[in-house]
């Protein structure tokens, strides 16, 4: 074989092996999906972004919804509103009118499937448009801070034995976490925390430093440690307490990778609590957890998960994404701190909805569900019994070994306080006019919830009705209205006869 | 243009021939499989049993009220606990899969097989069309398992907690609500049939 065949060859091998490569770098950056994340008072959430024509899209509609904003399409002229601002585009159009004002978007607004589609460039100026409030946009990590949201912290480290560094944040977060050797990452997808602070240097020698970054809607920052890392949460989610091992625990090599337990952990960091919930499974106060209100409010199902076919129109996801937003929209009204679960159509499996509730450490858990027999509203807590894992662990009442409850009873310790708040939001919402009754229900997952938690099952007023009046605003409204009227106003029973 | 020389493209022609070979016998190999398991499918429904017959009390689920009230039933009589669960819960879904029923079921829904593990946990596995076919909703799935471990239970008092698996595997719900990963205790499942009678 001559020398320019051995040359021709090697490159042609060389072209191969650069093909692969970049098919290989192509099919690794197409498996992560492109996604834009909104952070404001009103709701944080989290929108898929598409590429078109080279540009990066977002539906309109996944934007304003959850802003309490409309969007509908009439004949290819897209309407879209927030409170009492309007605006109109045209489809394959760039310019647009809004509140008034002639405005161009970057490139032509896009209709797909009836839904309309805007370049994620011009998100800041349409939302400008419609909302009077400041806008905070980090187009490169697609990460949008509406008005003055953005939950900023602080590090410092504190010298204790074993030493750590406590992470102080404006607001509770919940950051799934993970460790690796040398390493705890924390990576915040709901919260909008923000910083303008990349690099963090800590006087402990076992943790020198911290690293903060953005990418793809979320936000991770990354501790390094000469030794194995574990945080813990304090304050009511406000603080996380990142500590070194002690020095003799690590001297024994960590695993190579080691994702932190499900949260359904006994709260360890207040020790009032943990004498609390040891005794009957009943103790920890209700509505008062820490001193913090929270509750978490789950739209079940969503994505590719429809629940239960209501009509021919209608799935019970549409159902309980609705009836969530609503619900949240009354509680806050109300004052009381809320956090969604999910706030988009999106496939939540049932483990990462009790593990996301558990990490909130919530007061409250509610499971929005609808169906179509029956009428009025039912109201679901937990088979358990309330003794699972003091008979699993004998003598250690609720607070179990090593300080963690087991996945499938982790709702015993709270089964009371849930039946508690079911039987007063039950009665509540009969003295209010809007029929309900409570039972147990072995609903998944009321029993891996490590706090007080209800599923509510919304089924028509009466049997006039059929399933379509489900989808009636303004018997979602009632509903909602009824749920956080009661659930205020069982607080404040239960407060006082406690 | 590029010049191959004949035995590399000899090579290359048999390695070709190859993948495609092996690229059919995978599939044929991968067709002999499906066919298998679902010939195993089909012989793992156990027949019913027969003899004389007895009465026992059954769970039924009533939707338009959304009860459960106890009724009678008959089974071939049986001392192996296994066997007397399985024909119970089959003697329960029988009522369920009548037309017309006070709680439908999917056809072909059936109960595969029940295993007693430690003389005190019943392993309830149903097939696919049963779970696949359930209506979706908390009250109509939690009627299902609730009057069904409750006859389970009344007439095979030594079982005291119920595991179901769908074709022997594990699944998350029912039909998206009941819970199927934890393992019930027929203690707190009666209370709950209490509530619903």
């Amino acid at each position: 074989m001559t020398y320019a065949r051995i040359l021709t060859l090697s490159r042609a091998a060389g072209a191969l092996l650069c093909l692969a490569i970049l098919s290989g770098l192509w099919v690794t950056h197409a498996q992560e999906r492109k996604r834009l994340s909104v952070y404001s008072t009103r709701a944080n959430y989290s929108v898929s972004v598409s590429d078109r024509d080279e540009k990066e899209y977002v539906s309109l509609a996944e934007i304003l919804q959850p802003l309490g904003g409309s969007v509908s399409n009439e004949g290819g002229k897209i309407k879209f509103r927030t409170g009492k601002t309007a605006g109109e585009c045209e489809e394959g159009k760039i310019k647009c009118r809004i509140g008034g004002n002639n405005m161009e978007l970057s490139a032509k607004l896009i209709v797909e499937d009836g839904a309309a589609f805007i370049p994620l460039h011009s998100l800041p100026f349409v939302l400008s448009g419609l909302m009077d409030t400041r806008f905070d946009f980090h187009e490169t990590s697609r990460r949008m801070f509406l008005g003055n949201y953005g939950n900023t912290f602080k590090a410092e480290a504190r010298k204790t034995d074993p030493p750590s560094v406590v992470f102080e944040f404006n607001a509770p977060v919940n950051p799934s976490i993970s460790t690796e050797p040398g390493k705890l990452r924390m990576r915040f997808t709901r919260d909008g925390i923000n910083s303008g602070i990349e690099q963090f240097k800590f006087d402990a020698a076992a943790i020198p430093g911290a690293t903060y970054s953005e990418h793809n809607g979320e936000a991770e920052i990354v501790i390094s440690g000469t030794r194995p890392l574990m945080a813990e949460f304090g304050d009511g989610g406000k603080t996380i307490t990142v500590k070194a091992a002690p020095e003799q625990a690590a001297a024994t090599p960590p695993p190579s990778t080691a994702p932190v337990e499900p949260p359904a952990t006994a709260p360890e960091s207040n020790p009032q609590e943990s004498n609390s919930s040891s005794s009957s499974g009943g103790g920890q106060p209700l509505f008062s957890r820490g001193g913090r209100y929270l509750v978490v409010i789950d739209a079940s199902h969503g994505g590719d998960e429809l629940g239960a076919t209501l009509s021919d129109k209608l799935s019970e996801k549409e159902i309980t994404l609705s009836l969530a937003r609503r619900l949240r929209n009354e509680l806050q009204a109300r004052g009381i701190p809320t956090m969604m679960v999910r706030d988009n159509d999106a496939t939540v499996p049932v483990d990462d909805r009790a593990a996301a509730a558990n990490a909130a450490r919530p007061t409250l858990y509610i499971a929005v569900h609808a169906g179509s027999m029956g009428n009025g509203i039912r109201v679901y807590t937990s088979v358990l019994n309330g003794s699972e894992n003091t008979e699993r662990y004998p003598g250690a009442g609720v607070k179990v070994k090593a300080g963690f409850l087991p996945w499938e009873t982790a709702q015993a310790g709270s089964v009371q306080n849930s039946r508690t708040i079911a039987a007063s939001l039950t009665e509540q919402l009969n003295q209010a006019k809007i029929h309900a009754s409570w039972s147990p229900a072995p609903v998944r997952p009321l029993n891996n919830i490590a706090s007080a938690a209800i599923a509510l099952e919304i089924t028509p007023p009466d049997s006039k009705k059929d399933a379509d009046y489900l989808g009636n605003a303004n018997y979602q409204q009632t509903v909602a209205i009824g749920v956080a009227t009661a659930l205020v106003n069982a607080r404040g029973n239960l407060g006082e006869s406690r | 243009m590029i010049f191959v020389p004949r035995n590399l493209l000899i090579t290359a022609s048999v390695l070709l021939a190859c993948v495609f070979t092996m690229g059919f016998y995978v599939l044929h190999l991968k067709r002999q499989s499906e066919e298998s398991a679902a010939r195993i499918q089909l012989q793992s429904l156990i027949p019913h049993a027969t003899g004389p017959q007895e009465k026992i009390p059954v769970f039924i689920a009533y939707d338009d009220e959304g009860v459960i009230r106890e009724e009678t039933d008959s089974v071939p009589e049986s001392n192996e606990p296994s066997e007397r669960a399985r024909e119970v819960l089959r003697a329960l879904l029988t009522r369920y899969l009548e037309k017309p029923s006070p709680h439908p079921l999917g056809g072909g829904s059936e109960v595969k097989d029940v295993y007693i593990v430690n003389r005190n946990l019943a392993v309830v596995d149903i097939n696919s069309d049963f779970a696949n076919q359930h209506r979706s909703g908390v009250l109509v799935e939690s009627l299902t398992i609730a009057s069904m471990i409750e006859t389970l239970a009344v007439n095979v008092p030594q079982i005291t907690r119920v595991k179901f698996m769908v074709d022997g595997k594990e699944r998350d719900t029912l039909s998206g609500h009941a819970d199927l990963m934890g393992t019930y205790n027929v203690s707190d499942v009666h209370a709950l049939v209490k509530a619903m009678q």
